[in-house]
């Protein structure tokens, strides 16, 4: 089972989430040493099990075969678009099922959401998972 | 596949080794539901190219180029999309949801399938939706207010409630 994965050594917060398209953003946060904050965006989340504090991550998406933890689960992954990704932390390991992810970095200030922004209001794209 | 540059990492393969609750899952993939003739053709107008399968029922001809994109609340929205045969956003793939919206929509060969279920008034949605993308409450709303604003893409668009299809509210 071969797939990529986006890793960092920054600590993450739960920062947002949106009814609309089911986002949820993890945020790491823009203090000192880091002039930027890493946004970790899931888009069409149907499932969270997740530490709101999180330092240092990993997410992979995982490939099938593969344990689900719910019959609920199970039944959304049945849908084509729908995946399971696993974000490690320290010796944690968490699941999020979701879409897709796409990770940006920006200058957002702490009450600014990239959650509902344009685009381009979500800063510089540098990765996502799918 | 992730394609990253800055602070983050890319991690080139791994194995997903997770242990959890329930039994082993194989992920299936998308395949034809099989609706029936006549709901079929209800549900895909214009659109002439279909083949009978084994089975006697009608079925999409994966040869032609019409696209079939569905849309709707999240609560309906993927069994609605694998019912009517269509896909939705998430099988899009990562990028920009407006960009990839209005491209699809534009396309004259492009077939929309909205689903109304949950959406209590309709013309209240569209008139959020007219706000813009970042005011319109919800993505829907938006979505609803650009089909309606297009009479061309209006025009290519079947709606549905409670399961069946229904005249354009608009």
């Amino acid at each position: 089972m071969n797939f990529n994965a986006f890793s960092s050594m920054r600590a993450f917060r739960i920062w947002d989430y949106r009814v609309s398209h089911d986002q949820l953003l993890l945020r790491s946060a823009k203090i000192k040493g880091y002039n930027e904050n890493i946004d970790i965006i899931f888009y069409g989340v149907n499932y969270i099990q997740l530490s709101p504090e999180l330092s240092g991550l990993t997410i992979q998406k995982m490939v099938p075969p593969f344990a689900a933890p719910y019959e609920s689960v199970v039944q959304n992954l049945e849908f084509e678009g729908n995946n399971l990704f696993e974000i490690v932390s320290g010796r944690d390991v968490y699941l999020v099922a979701a879409a897709y992810v796409r990770v940006f970095e920006n200058n957002l200030e702490f009450d600014e959401s990239s959650l509902g922004q344009t685009e381009q209001g979500k800063g510089l794209e540098i990765g996502s998972i799918s | 596949m992730f394609v990253a540059a800055g602070t983050g990492a890319v991690i080139g393969s791994g194995v997903g080794a997770g242990i959890y609750l329930s039994g082993i899952l194989a992920k299936p993939t998308l395949t034809s539901l099989g609706i029936a003739g006549a709901e079929y053709v209800a549900t895909h107008p214009g659109e002439v190219n279909h083949a009978i399968n084994s089975a006697g029922r009608l079925v999409a001809n994966n040869s032609d180029k019409v696209e079939r994109i569905a849309f709707g609340v999240r609560e309906h929205l993927d069994k609605f999309t694998a019912r009517v045969e269509a896909t939705n956003y998430k099988q899009w793939g990562p990028g920009d949801f407006q960009s990839q919206f209005l491209e699809k929509i534009a396309s004259p060969s492009t077939r929309i399938h909205f689903n109304l279920d949950g959406i209590t008034n309709v013309m209240k949605a569209v008139q959020q939706g007219s706000r813009g993308y970042q005011n319109a409450g919800s993505v829907t709303n938006w979505e609803l207010y650009q089909i309606y604003s297009q009479p061309e893409v209006l025009q290519r668009t079947t709606f549905y409630l409670n399961g069946i299809v229904v005249a354009s509210p608009f």
